[in-house]
C-alpha cells in the first residue's frame, strides 16, 4: 500500500495533536496534555481513487529547551506547519522552522495551519500578516480543531500534493 | 544458551535486546515480551525478525543505529521517547537504544510506565508555566497599549478643552476662567468660577458639559 509520512511541527500548545486526533478520530478535548518525543498515528484515505496511508508524526513542539531532531523529518513526503491565531510568537516560530527545514527539503509540500480560530475574542496575529504569507505561496489553512474547520482540507490539499509530486 | 538470571532479570526491567544481524534483521536475545510484537510483528521460531518499515519511528531510528554501528562507536545512541497506539487500541510510549558491544551491534527497547508519568507531569508544569507567562507578557503588553491609548485621549480632550476656554474667555473679553484649571479631562476647578453674574454661570455650565 502507498505510504506517506507528515511530519506536524510548530511552538508547543498550538494544537497540533489536536488537529491529528480531530482528523484521524474525529474527536477533540480541550485539555492540553503536551507531547513527549514524537506520537505516531496512522490514517488510511482515499484519494484521486488511490488509497492512501498518511503516518503522522506529531512531533513535540519547541519550546527553547527541545529543538526538532533532524533525523525526525527523514523520508518525510510532506510537513505540515501548526501556528495559534491567539499566540503571534507562534508564527514567527513556524517562519523560522520554515526557513531552516525548506532549505533542506526544497521540493517537499507543506502546507500553513492557522489554529484556533474558534478563539475569536483572543485572536492575536494580524490577518495582514497571514495574507501576506499567502502572497509569498504559503498555502494557509485557517482552522479549528476544536470545531473541525477546514482540518480535513489541509490534510487532503497537502495529500494532494505529495500525490503529485 | 543465554543466563536465565539474565534472561529473567531483562524481563523484569521490561527489557528487549536484540542483536544486529545484517540490513534490517535482528535475533531476538531476552525473553519475548508481550509487547514485543507491536513493534516486530514477524518473528520466526528461531526469534529472527526484520524490521522493513522506514516511515514509522523505529524504522527511522535503525537507519541512524545502521550507521552508528559502522562507525564502532563505543557511546550509545538513543531514540528519544516515542509513543503508538497498538492494534488494542492502548497507547504505548517506546525508547529505543543501540550499542556497540565489542563486535556486537545491540539494539535495547523498552516500554515506559508509571516512571514516564511523573516525567511527562513535569514536562506539562513546565509548559504551562510558559504559557502563564506568555499570556502575563501578553497582557501587560495590552495594559501597556490601552494606558497609551487612555493617556493620548486624555490629552486630546484636555487641549479640545482649553481651546474652548480659550475660546470662551475672547467671546466674552473676560479671563474668568483660566485655561490651565483643567488639570484633568471634564474635571472642572468649580472654586476658580465665581458664579454670581450671568456670563459665569453660563460659561460653567457649558464647560461642564463636557
Amino acid at each position: 500500500m502507498n505510504q506517506k509520512k507528515i511530519c506536524m511541527l510548530g511552538s508547543f500548545a498550538v494544537g497540533k495533536t489536536s488537529l491529528v486526533r480531530r482528523f484521524v478520530e474525529n474527536m477533540f478535548s480541550d485539555k492540553y496534555i503536551t507531547t513527549i518525543g514524537v506520537k505516531i498515528d496512522k490514517k488510511i484515505i482515499d484519494l484521486k481513487s488511490q488509497s492512501l496511508t498518511l503516518v503522522i508524526w506529531d512531533i513535540a513542539g519547541e519550546n527553547g529547551f527541545h529543538q526538532i531532531h533532524g533525523t525526525y523529518l527523514r523520508g518525510m513526503s510532506g510537513y505540515i506547519l501548526v501556528a495559534d491565531k491567539t499566540r503571534t510568537s507562534t508564527l514567527d516560530t513556524v517562519i523560522n522552522i520554515q526557513k531552516t527545514v525548506g532549505q533542506v527539503f526544497r521540493d517537499v509540500p507543506s502546507v500553513l495551519i492557522m489554529n484556533k480560530m474558534d478563539l475569536t475574542g483572543q485572536w492575536d496575529v494580524q490577518e495582514s500578516a497571514i495574507d501576506r504569507l499567502s502572497q509569498e505561496g504559503w498555502d494557509v489553512f485557517r482552522t479549528s480543531a476544536k470545531t473541525g474547520q477546514n482540518v480535513e482540507e489541509a490534510f487532503n490539499r497537502l495529500a494532494s500534493q505529495m500525490l503529485e509530486k | 544458551m543465554y543466563d536465565p538470571l539474565l534472561v529473567k532479570l531483562l524481563e523484569t526491567l521490561n527489557l528487549a535486546v536484540l542483536e544486529h544481524i545484517e540490513d534490517r534483521s535482528f535475533k531476538l536475545l531476552s525473553a519475548k515480551l508481550d509487547w514485543l510484537p507491536y513493534l516486530f510483528p514477524d518473528f520466526t521460531i528461531d526469534n529472527s525478525v526484520s524490521h522493513s518499515d522506514e516511515l514509522d519511528y523505529l524504522g527511522n531510528f535503525i537507519t541512524d543505529a545502521i550507521s552508528f554501528w559502522q562507525t564502532g562507536d563505543t557511546a550509545k545512541l538513543d531514540s528519544g521517547i516515542w509513543s503508538e497506539v497498538v492494534s488494542s487500541g492502548e497507547t504505548y510510549w517506546f525508547e529505543a537504544s543501540a550499542l556497540n558491544l565489542d563486535t556486537r551491534r545491540i539494539l535495547i527497547l523498552k516500554t515506559h510506565g508509571c516512571e514516564f508519568a511523573s516525567a511527562q507531569l513535569r514536562e506539562q508544569a513546565a509548559k504551562d508555566n510558559l504559557l502563564a507567562f506568555e499570556d502575563l507578557f501578553r497582557t501587560e503588553k495590552d495594559l501597556e497599549r490601552y494606558s497609551n491609548l487612555l493617556e493620548a485621549e486624555v490629552n486630546k480632550r484636555t487641549a479640545d478643552l482649553r481651546k474652548r476656554v480659550r475660546e470662551l474667555n475672547c467671546l466674552y473679553g473676560i479671563s474668568r476662567i483660566p485655561a490651565d484649571i483643567l488639570s484633568r479631562p471634564g474635571k472642572l476647578k468649580g472654586k476658580v468660577i465665581r458664579p454670581g453674574c450671568r456670563k459665569c454661570l453660563h460659561e460653567a455650565f457649558y464647560i461642564e458639559r463636557f
